[in-house]
């Protein structure tokens, strides 16, 4: 009998105490509106008084002592060692702290999604792929630079401020190139000795290493983003237009048909290999050439294969024309920020000559001509020279908010015709339909 | 000593509910209040850029409708089927006759056992990069293998011929194990006078398994069947490493569909209906599981 009531004590007592953690875990919710509330009002005064302008803000929080905090979503890797390479003097000269968050690229997209549905973001700056900058801004997710007061800044190479701009190239800044980035051709200096500047002169090149017994062109035909990455150089190249001034997909047209073609072609010389094996197939000399991203192949210094710009024609008497993938990865300040003057003030730092120096000896891509030809620079990383000039000569993917829809329908035709499913004319007529049907 | 029966069930009743509805009320936020969430958002046209902008608007079925009528959704749900149907029969044959065989052999090693649910306790995106690394056609020990008996490369991942089956057979190596350790778990408790009586009676290792083993392992093999049938058809993480859904849709599998529509195109409102769809397909694979469940508690009352 004692026992049974000792017994029921003790459950009573966990019950009791399930219920009370139950009741704390509310009442701990509660605490943390009213904190987010209160923080609500701060940012509230914080914006009206910002609103006096850039150098008064940022002062009452020097003066007064308080700390305030930056927030910063990255693309993971080399982006945040750039980032953390510089904030130190930032810090210390805006009485700041700066807190970087790195993300896998899917990941990164999620997160600055979710935050910008927030009345008050956790972000002050994130970070975006130059293909996500129709839908982020039509999403009103980046704060408008040119409104804020923002200057077009000469230095910074012009095709990589263009992608920041709304609409593309000549409206208002809403973004900053923050890493540069453009596809090349890599080759095999073993395999190919003088590097072809037309397409016809990279076909007849990967044919003759076909022949001696290596593979010639690898593709990196994986369905979705990879293989239009790795098509649509050729198709810019014949001057194909993804789509018409009224958005009507083109490349079912003879021009899309041919770059297609010829695809297929360098595909028969050599292989269609996933990232990792194409950059190992071509660096190893099993392979001759292909085209990729720097990072790819290049590290510091040291790059396993040879680059070359893209070449824009087909053949040695034909037009030039951009061809490169351009792939710049940007940095704006968020529309929903609670601190956009130092922001503001932040992203003018990381994307200024002095950091962007500082950050290329972390892994940062400099996206400034006075940078990419600081002549100690190139001593150290050679191909930054390629790169400029490859930015020159680049072309930016279509800058629509459905893009990325477009993309996915048209890699999966592409993959058809690829794969013998489906023939060129098939796959690209199935393609525009399904693009001009996602883009409405 | 009625009044103090009474007492106790009273007890007893304020004790289940003090027990059973913090639980509950915890699962009713965290499972039910999203299910609603989802619901409601599959009937909107939601996008990232109406989530910010405002606009977001109701269109009841059309979302569903869509869906329905879109056929990379319909070959998307293909895909899932025959991939679910060959991973389950496969794994439960193999993992059927892994079990059978170490159980038949007197007294097997831990070791041995271990090495069989290996590939189970490794998590799946670990057992996914292996693999993809062995997959590879530069370095991928798949292809040196075949290149010492001169047998040229595949390209296991890009080949619209090979893709959907070198996935497949990644789902089997990892999975068949579960299927074992059920199966061998059963075995073990299978009463031995029945195999003893048989064998007294004449007859053969053969007859006995088919006419004892067999019917034992009926009900649960039947049980790991359908958790593999539930877990199979919401396979992602190793499409989304190994293919990306290629070569041209032919690893396209619903959760993939759903991945895409959600993550690159930001269709909230498409993919809560996918997501929907998606689910009471799951259900109706689940529904013979779930009454089988509820008549033997019902029975048990």
């Amino acid at each position: 009998m004692v026992l049974k009531k000792v017994k029921r004590g003790i459950v009573g007592l966990l019950a009791a105490s399930l219920m009370i953690s139950a009741a704390a875990c509310g009442g701990g919710s509660k605490d943390t509106e009213e904190t987010t509330a209160a923080a609500e009002e701060t940012t509230a005064a914080e914006e009206t008084e910002a609103d006096a302008g850039q150098e008064e803000t940022a002062a009452p929080a020097a003066d007064s002592g308080e700390t305030v905090t930056i927030s910063i979503a990255a693309r993971g890797g080399s982006h945040v060692d750039a980032i953390e390479s510089v904030k130190a003097d930032f810090e210390a000269a805006h009485n700041c702290k700066i807190e970087v968050s790195g993300y896998e690229a899917a990941d990164l997209k999620k997160n600055i999604m979710l935050d910008s549905t927030k009345p008050t973001g956790n972000f002050d700056l994130v970070m975006a792929d130059d293909p996500w900058m129709p839908e982020f801004t039509e999403a009103q997710i980046f704060l408008n630079l040119t409104e804020a007061g923002y200057e077009a800044d000469s230095d910074l190479v012009q095709q990589c401020l263009d992608i920041g701009k709304v609409p593309y190239g000549e409206g208002d800044q809403y973004a900053l190139p923050f890493s540069g980035n453009v596809m090349f051709l890599f080759y095999n200096k073993d395999l190919v000795s003088d590097v072809p500047t037309d397409w016809n002169a990279v076909l007849a090149a990967a044919e003759q290493v076909q022949a001696d017994g290596n593979l010639g062109y690898v593709i990196r035909g994986q369905q979705g983003n990879p293989i239009v990455s790795d098509w649509l150089p050729i198709y810019w190249a014949m001057g194909g237009e993804v789509f018409d001034e009224n958005w009507e997909a083109q490349v079912n047209s003879e021009k899309g048909i041919a770059a297609l073609e010829l695809y297929i072609k360098l595909l028969e010389t050599g292989a269609n290999y996933e990232k990792n094996d194409l950059v190992a197939a071509v660096s190893d000399g099993k392979a001759a050439m292909s085209l990729g991203w720097p990072s790819w192949y290049v590290s510091g210094s040291e790059a396993s294969a040879a680059y070359a710009v893209i070449p824009g024609k087909v053949d040695a008497d034909s037009e030039t024309y951009p061809a490169g993938m351009i792939g710049n990865w940007m940095m704006g300040v968020t529309g929903n920020s609670g601190n956009q003057e130092l922001a503001i003030e932040l992203l003018n730092y990381l994307t200024s000559a002095e950091s962007q120096k500082i950050m290329a000896d972390a892994g940062g891509v400099p996206t400034r001509e006075s940078v990419l030809t600081d002549a100690e620079l190139v001593e150290k990383y050679p191909h930054f020279p390629t790169l400029l000039e490859a930015t020159k000569a680049s072309k930016v993917r279509p800058r629509h908010t459905n893009w990325s829809k477009a993309e996915e329908v048209l890699g999966a035709e592409l993959s058809a015709a690829v794969s013998g499913v489906k023939t060129p004319e098939e796959a690209l007529a199935a393609a525009a339909e399904a693009m001009n049907d996602v883009i409405k | 000593m009625e009044k103090k029966r009474t007492q106790l069930v009273d007890h007893n009743r304020v004790f289940t509910n003090v027990m059973v509805w913090p639980a509950l009320i915890i699962l009713l936020l965290t499972s039910l209040l999203p299910i609603i969430y989802v619901l409601v958002t599959s009937l909107t046209d939601m996008t990232l850029i109406t989530m910010n902008r405002g606009g977001t608007q109701w269109v009841g079925l059309k979302n569903y409708i869509d869906a329905i009528q879109d056929k990379d959704f319909l070959h998307s749900i293909w895909v899932t089927v025959k991939f679910t149907l060959l991973a389950v029969v496969t794994e439960t044959i193999f993992g059927t006759l892994l079990a059978l065989f170490l159980h038949g052999s007197g007294r097997p090693s831990k070791l041995l056992r271990t090495l069989f649910l290996f590939p189970m306790l490794c998590p799946p995106i670990t057992i996914t990069l292996i693999w993809q690394t062995m997959f590879s056609n530069s370095y991928g020990i798949l292809n040196q293998i075949l290149g010492v008996f001169g047998i040229a490369p595949v390209n296991w991942l890009q080949d619209i011929n090979t893709a959907f089956y070198s996935v497949l057979w990644v789902d089997i190596w990892q999975y068949a194990p579960f299927v074992f350790l059920l199966v061998y778990v059963a075995l073990c408790q299978m009463p031995q006078d029945l195999h003893e009586a048989a064998a007294l009676d004449g007859a053969n290792s053969f007859q006995r398994l088919r006419h004892i083993t067999l019917p034992y392992l009926a009900k649960p093999m039947t049980v790991v069947i359908l958790l593999r049938l539930i877990d199979t058809f919401r396979l992602f993480d190793k499409v989304n490493v190994l293919t990306k859904g290629g070569p041209y849709n032919s690893t396209r599998t619903i959760t993939m569909y759903i991945y895409q529509r959600g993550y690159n195109d930001l269709d909230i409102g498409v993919t809560s209906a996918t997501s929907i769809l998606m689910t009471l397909l799951i259900l109706l694979i689940a529904f013979p599981y779930i009454r089988s469940s509820f008549k033997q508690m019902v029975q048990r009352r």
